[in-house]
Parts: structure tokens; C-alpha cells; sequence
């Protein structure tokens, strides 16, 4: 219970810090942007957020969220990929795809309960143009899903401020790289790490980018105009 | 076994404390640094750690740690080359461009430390068979995967503790985070290598991988059996059906030079 309450009050220390931090970069806008910074989720008055959309909020807590996001969209995807096997799923890819499903359930589950009262809902996934009867689109989906993660969460890991909330989504970060690199050998051997930069970096993605395209898997309008910025 | 040479060398740096004071106040000024108040001591051993406790240059040592991991794997993976026999040709391409990778994750810190006044990352020199513990180690091919798939392992538990003590530095901890994802793929291409050679392994780790690893080899895994994250038991968390296995594979636990020096030391000679 201690530790809970300990929590709770890091992620709510780590909120107010970024709301200095915006405070501080607004400069003379600093009543407006205390306006705006104050703006949660649940506060549908903003002119930037639509009413019915989703946003995951600022600071530490807001790229959790967001890591809580991707983690909701692997994990419904291969659920529907282990409910609705393609045509010649073998038992090895089965047993492949049952793991890498266990995993982001076991984090999403993880983000959630870390996140207490400050975890956006549950949101339905959009998966209209993945056709999970063929091998070839669940594995080019597959690809481009660990491939958003992996850098992805590199961003999040990136720009996050706590130390504990730092540490949680750098373990589940490279669980991403190792799925991401399986799945790049799976379907083409030897691709394991083919998009590593000339220092042999993997190339991170900011929040605002990758959610662009991690959105257009829900159904529900995503925002994250809060979340930190590189 | 004795204390390694490892913690020995780092244990020397802080006698030279003008140099060193002067060094770090480079780095310092240099990448705008202040001392992580949050952040997890990487040096612990009470000598070090005395020192440490005056200090602020706590960015620099997470690049020796660094190094000392990319630098043993550099110095593996060099070494297996020269054995022709030993790689498939198959698979000479991907160990070529792990240790492509690995050089250029080398070259980008002994940059930083140079840029940033900080003295070179300690040379050291390797036997691989671990006094004679892994004979084969460049003459059977499983044995070597089975000891590249642990280094890259551990190698990526380092950098979990090595991203955690650069939470004051946004670009630096960035770099080293994309470095630790690389160092992960190259760990899942190793293990799935091995899982090729009929050796039952997947790409992520399960429990402490006891099945598969022997003898020196385990100490690179202990920790990371643990299925409890922050006070959350993974196990079934929230009903969901996850089990201790899955529970244990979907994070990967840091380590801390308390577990990895001794490691370390089984394949270090000087």
C-alpha cells in the first residue's frame, strides 16, 4: 500500500513538474499555457481537443499512456491473430505469435495497473486493413507494428523524466526490439536490425510521429498534444 | 574468485582526483549535466561508491560500463572471425554486421569521452574459453552461439542499468537507448541462430534460462526470472491468462555491476 501511494505520487510530482517545465518554455503566454497545460482528459472544453477524442495527457504519466496505447494495439492484434490463424500458420509461427501476444498483454496489463487512475480506457482497435486469413498481411503488420514499437518506445524512454518510469519502459522496449527482430527474420532472414543507422543506432521515433500513424489503428480519435516534445 | 580487474580499474580512477575532478567537470559543462538525485547508483562497491558520493560524473562511468560489455562482445566476435571453420557461411553476414554495429556503438562513446575530456575506456584482453570452462567455444558453432546469445543477453541488461543512470542527459540517455534496442535485435537474432542448431530457446528470455545455459553462463541471467514488476505480480495480472513463463519474457531486467563484474571476469584475462 505504500509503495502504491508512493506511486501515485510520483506520477502526480512528475505532472506538475511538466506543467513548470510548459510554463516555463510559454514564457509571456504563461496564463494561457497554464490553461492549456491544466487541461485534462476528462475535460472536454479544449479548442484543440475534439470532445469525444482521447488524450493521453502530459509528462511522464502521458507517455506512459501512450506506451499503454501501442501495448493495447499489439496485444489485440495478435490476439486476432491467434483467434484467426492464416492459411498455413505453422506450430512454430503459432508458438512464435502466442508469446509475442502473452508479452504485450502481461505489459499492457502492467501500464495499466502502473498508471492507476490515470490510465486512459480500453479502446477498440481498427484493424480494416490487415486481412488475418493471409500470411503475408499479418506479417507485414506484424512488421510495421514491432518496427512502431520498438522506436516507438525508444521515443517514450527518450523524453521520460523518473527514473522508475524510465526503467519500466526500457525493459519492456527491448522485449519490442527482440519480437521486432524475430519478425523481420521470419520473413526475411538476415533483417534482424536493417534499419540501424550509420552508428548502428536504432532510429527513435518522437511521440508525435509515431503516434500518427498508431492512431489510425483505433477507432476512437487519439490526441496527444501535451505529451513531451523532443 | 577474486575481485576482477574490472572494478579494480575503476576503484584506480578515483585516487587521481584532480584530474579526474577536472575531467568531470568537463563533462559536466560540457553536456550540461547535473548529479541525478533520482537516479540509481551504477557503482556500488563501497570504495567506489565513496567516492562516487563527492562526484557528478556518474554519465561518464555509464559509458565504462558500456564499453566494458560492447567492448568484450567487439573483442568475441573479432576473435570468432578469425576461425573460418567455425560460422556457417550462412550466417557470416549477420555476425559481420553485429560487429559492424558493435564497433560503431564503441567509436560513438570513446567519441563522447574524448569530446567530453574524459580519459579512454580501460584496453583489456579476453579468453573466451573462461580457462578452458568453454573449450570449444571457437570450434563448435553451438557452444559459440550459446555464448554470444549471453553476451548479447547481458550486454542488454547492461545498458538497461546504463539508460536508467543517464536519466539526467536527454540526448545521451537517447543515444543509448537506441544503441540498447540494436543490442536487443542482435540478442534475438543470436538466440534464434541457436534455436536453429536444435537448442530450445526463443529470442526473449524465459526465466533464467536454466534449461539451456551452464555452468559460468548463468550468472549473466540471474534476475531475470523475477515475474513481479514495480509491486505488480505479472502472473495472471488483472485475470489476463499470462503465465510465469510469458510473466518473466516481457521485461528485461537490468544489471547491475554487482552481477555483471563477476560475470564478466570469467572471460577476462588483463
Amino acid at each position: 500500500m505504500n509503495e502504491k501511494i508512493t506511486h501515485d505520487v510520483e506520477v502526480k510530482e512528475s505532472s506538475a513538474l511538466s506543467r513548470r517545465k510548459f510554463l516555463t518554455y510559454a514564457g509571456v503566454l504563461a496564463g494561457a499555457g497554464m490553461f492549456i497545460a491544466s487541461c485534462h482528459k476528462d475535460e472536454n472544453n479544449s479548442v484543440i481537443t475534439p470532445s469525444d477524442a482521447v488524450d493521453l495527457g502530459s509528462s511522464d504519466q502521458g507517455l506512459l499512456n501512450y506506451a499503454f496505447l501501442i501495448k493495447q494495439l499489439k496485444a489485440a492484434f495478435y490476439t486476432q491473430v491467434i483467434a484467426t490463424p492464416f492459411f498455413g500458420m505453422t506450430p512454430t509461427e503459432k508458438g512464435f505469435f502466442t508469446d509475442m501476444r502473452d508479452h504485450e498483454i502481461a505489459q499492457r496489463e502492467f501500464l495499466r495497473n502502473y498508471l492507476t487512475t490515470f490510465a486512459i480506457p480500453m479502446l477498440e482497435t481498427d484493424f480494416s486493413s490487415v486481412d488475418f486469413g493471409l500470411k503475408s498481411s499479418v506479417y507485414a503488420k506484424a512488421k510495421q507494428f514491432e518496427e512502431l514499437s520498438t522506436a516507438g518506445l525508444a521515443g517514450v524512454c527518450k523524453l521520460m523524466s523518473f527514473s522508475d518510469n524510465l526503467l519500466y519502459a526500457t525493459k519492456i522496449n527491448s522485449v519490442d526490439a527482440r519480437h521486432s527482430a524475430t519478425v523481420n527474420d521470419f520473413i526475411t532472414p538476415g533483417t534482424f536490425a536493417e534499419k540501424t543507422d550509420s552508428n548502428g543506432m536504432e532510429q527513435a521515433q518522437d511521440p508525435q510521429t509515431s503516434l500518427e500513424t498508431t492512431r489510425k489503428f483505433f477507432k476512437r480519435t487519439i490526441t496527444g498534444n501535451y505529451l513531451p516534445r523532443y | 574468485m577474486k575481485l576482477n580487474h574490472i572494478l579494480k580499474d575503476l576503484q584506480n580512477t578515483t585516487p587521481e582526483s584532480f584530474e579526474r575532478t577536472e575531467h568531470r567537470r568537463d563533462i559536466l559543462k560540457n553536456l550540461g549535466v547535473k548529479m541525478a538525485a533520482a537516479a540509481v547508483p551504477l557503482f556500488a562497491s563501497a570504495a567506489f561508491n565513496k567516492a562516487q558520493a563527492k562526484t557528478t560524473d556518474i554519465l561518464a562511468e555509464a559509458i565504462y560500463y558500456a564499453l566494458s560489455i560492447t567492448n568484450m562482445q567487439i573483442a568475441f566476435y573479432t576473435e570468432a572471425m578469425t576461425h573460418p571453420a567455425l560460422i556457417p557461411a550462412d550466417a557470416v553476414a549477420d555476425f559481420t554486421k553485429i560487429l559492424k554495429d558493435k564497433k560503431a556503438h564503441a567509436a560513438y562513446w570513446d567519441n563522447v569521452l574524448v569530446n567530453t575530456g574524459n580519459a579512454a575506456a580501460p584496453v583489456h584482453t579476453y579468453d573466451f574459453t573462461a580457462k578452458n570452462a568453454f573449450p570449444k567455444v571457437f570450434t563448435e558453432y553451438a557452444d559459440f552461439l550459446t555464448l554470444a546469445h549471453t553476451l548479447e543477453d547481458v550486454g542488454v541488461r547492461m545498458y538497461t542499468q546504463v539508460v536508467v543512470n543517464m536519466v539526467t542527459n536527454k540526448a545521451l540517455r537517447g543515444d543509448a537507448i537506441n544503441i540498447r534496442c540494436t543490442m536487443a535485435r542482435h540478442a534475438g537474432h543470436v538466440r534464434l541462430l541457436t534455436r536453429n542448431q536444435n537448442i530450445d530457446i526463443m529470442p526473449w528470455i524465459t526465466g533464467s534460462d536454466a534449461n539451456t545455459i551452464v555452468g559460468e553462463l548463468m550468472q549473466g541471467y540471474q534476475g531475470e526470472e523475477v515475474t513481479q514488476q514495480a509491486q505488480y505480480s505479472i502472473v495472471n495480472i488483472n485475470g489476463a491468462a499470462v503465465s510465469a513463463k510469458a510473466a518473466s519474457q516481457a521485461f528485461d531486467e537490468p544489471m547491475d555491476h554487482f552481477a555483471a563484474e563477476p560475470f564478466m571476469a570469467h572471460f577476462t584475462k588483463s
